[in-house]
């Protein structure tokens, strides 16, 4: 079935939604979160977690050219929140090196709260990735929004380990630079 | 704004972005093999393996052939996202890009100058310093593998040493034949160790003392096509054979032979397959079985863990007390700083004393030197919690 027609099932209250929901798309939502948490039973219940926020959240969102996105973006926030909250999981040292690595991007990094609003940093963010070639892009979001590990990369990508550390530094040193020339102090 | 808020604020990319970085692709390296033996799966294992998962109070694991006892601590390690700054790269890593009649090569091992062969001339090898965007150039000796064809792999001589220099591009050989004359790989690779899997379940750890019959059973199947890289799903019974080789610049990869009659190799970078039948592969499997003799597992590398306790101009000393079940058993060992890979994380990185830190080596521990650990390439700083140790990736 497609995206728009699965969400109008949400939008009718259906509950078959979540039931075509999973069949489509639970494997690569339990993925995604198995690769944030490393548990297996975690993961699982993340993407369980994941359908009630769709159904919560679906209307008023509509999603339907873009329901992947939108459900995975919902298991990574579930995910995220995972490690911090659960030390079992012992992941809140990764979190922390990828919190290190993003806080390179920051021109004056403090502890203030945000001063820029979620549209503005929007279009920023998605300003600086559609400067950078398909390849970089992919790697960048790999890294940060799917938070794979470096070995993972380098296998999705056919490059050595060294090559995805490089690009990082690179695409990290420009959004730095990008958000400074756009004169953003965030 | 801090680094964890920028970090939760990339759920603003656009949707569009995310799924194409989502798309499944074609040649990949390896990727979606899972290698059931000796492969990178395991490269945690003789720490982290023997202890994620054991039983409180206590653990009895070997480190590097020393039985240590400690608390119930689970470790993960993975690499640091770090870019060196230019001087504190290795040679090897300064210097990683030749090209050679229109080839792309990429450094990789070190080789014994024993390996070498014909000089091919000088070449320009070339690098490139991420901190200040400046590309770094300089002429180097360019020499033939001993039985290797130079459309495959070739040497540098960098510094006096030599590394192998593999190609870039994505060429696999046509057939088993072609990978076998290319690499001269009888004479270059042994087939002694293995475990047997079924599926991606190792069911037991052997050697063999000749593999002798296994390449004559390789060599009748010369023509086995090469039938692509992309491997889904078991295998069912298969043998997975450590292939380690100087001359080919390759540690602890994987050779593998199924009994639905492929061979699925990781040796050089990319996922090769072959078909040489159900046949020819019970052949080597009905030799394997008959002929082996039982081996310890061998793990991809050893790490120990502890605190870093002092920083000599020669060496750091790390304490594992904190990880043993009796305070009163903690050992130190003695890491030198002689190489790079090491001291740049106490002088660029920052790793100090009192830091946790995770270390990672090949060799053994000379208990008589002082618990000297040989083989060391990688030290990680790590974080206590309660509930042990864990490196951020």
């Amino acid at each position: 079935m497609d995206d728009s027609k699965i969400v109008e099932l949400y939008l009718c209250r259906d509950e078959t939604a979540v039931k075509i929901t999973s069949e489509k798309y639970g494997s690569r939502l339990r993925s995604l979160a198995y690769g944030i948490i490393n548990d297996r039973q975690t993961a699982e219940e993340c993407e369980n977690d994941t359908y009630m926020e769709a159904w919560r959240t679906i209307p008023p969102h509509e999603p339907k050219s873009y329901l992947y996105a939108f459900l995975a973006r919902i298991t990574r926030h579930i995910s995220l929140n995972c490690c911090r909250n659960r030390s079992r999981l012992k992941r809140s040292a990764f979190i922390q090196e990828l919190s290190a690595e993003m806080e390179q991007c920051i021109p004056a990094p403090d502890d203030v709260e945000c001063r820029i609003d979620d549209m503005a940093l929007s279009e920023l963010i998605n300003g600086f990735l559609s400067t950078l070639n398909e390849e970089k892009r992919n790697i960048f979001i790999r890294r940060y929004w799917y938070l794979n590990s470096i070995a993972d990369i380098a296998k999705r990508f056919a490059m050595s380990e060294s090559k995805v550390k490089t690009t990082l530094f690179r695409c990290r040193s420009r959004l730095r630079e990008h958000l400074i020339k756009e004169g953003y102090t965030i | 704004m801090r680094g964890n808020m920028l970090l939760e604020k990339m759920t603003l990319i656009d949707p569009a972005y995310v799924e194409a970085a989502d798309a499944i692709l074609k040649k990949n390296k390896s990727t979606r093999i899972k290698w059931a033996a000796a492969a990178a799966c395991l490269a945690l294992a003789a720490f982290a393996g023997s202890i994620i998962g054991q039983t409180p109070p206590s653990s009895r694991i070997s480190i590097g052939g020393i039985i240590r006892k400690y608390k119930n601590v689970s470790v993960t390690e993975n690499l640091l996202a770090i870019e060196w700054p230019w001087e504190y790269k290795t040679i090897s890593e300064q210097y990683t890009t030749l090209i050679l009649d229109g080839k792309e090569f990429l450094s990789g091992r070190s080789v014994d100058a024993s390996r070498i062969a014909d000089n091919l001339g000088r070449y320009d090898v070339t690098g490139f310093d991420t901190y200040t965007g400046q590309e770094h150039r300089m002429t180097a000796e360019v020499y033939r593998i001993a039985g290797i064809s130079q459309d495959r792999l070739v040497a540098v001589k960098l510094d006096g040493e030599f590394y192998v220099f593999s190609r870039n591009e994505y060429v696999p050989p046509k057939n088993l034949g072609e990978m076998l004359d290319d690499y001269s790989l009888e004479q270059n690779l042994s087939l002694e160790r293995f475990s047997e899997c079924d599926g991606y379940k190792e069911t037991g750890f052997y050697r063999l003392n000749d593999d002798a019959y296994i390449w004559q059973v390789l060599n009748t199947c010369r023509s086995a096509e090469f039938t692509g890289d992309d491997i889904l799903g078991e295998d069912g019974r298969n043998l997975s054979f450590t292939a380690t080789s100087d001359a080919l610049g390759i540690y602890k990869r994987v050779f593998c032979v199924t009994e639905d009659g492929y061979i699925k190799t990781n040796l050089f970078d990319y996922a090769y397959i072959f078909h040489i039948g159900s046949t020819a592969a019970e052949q080597i499997l009905s030799y394997a079985a008959e002929n082996r003799i039982e081996a310890a597992p061998e793990p991809y590398m050893s790490s120990l863990a502890g605190i870093l306790t002092e920083i000599t101009d020669e060496y750091i000393l790390v304490d594992d007390t904190v990880l043993c079940a009796d305070e009163k058993d903690g050992m130190r060992f003695k890491i030198y700083l002689d190489d790079l890979r090491i001291s740049r994380h106490i002088d660029f990185e920052g790793i100090t004393v009192g830091d946790v830190v995770v270390v990672s080596f090949t060799g053994s521990i000379d208990v008589e030197a002082g618990n000297a650990v040989e083989g060391v390439y990688s030290l990680s700083r790590g974080f206590l919690s309660e509930d042990g140790i864990s490196v951020p990736e």
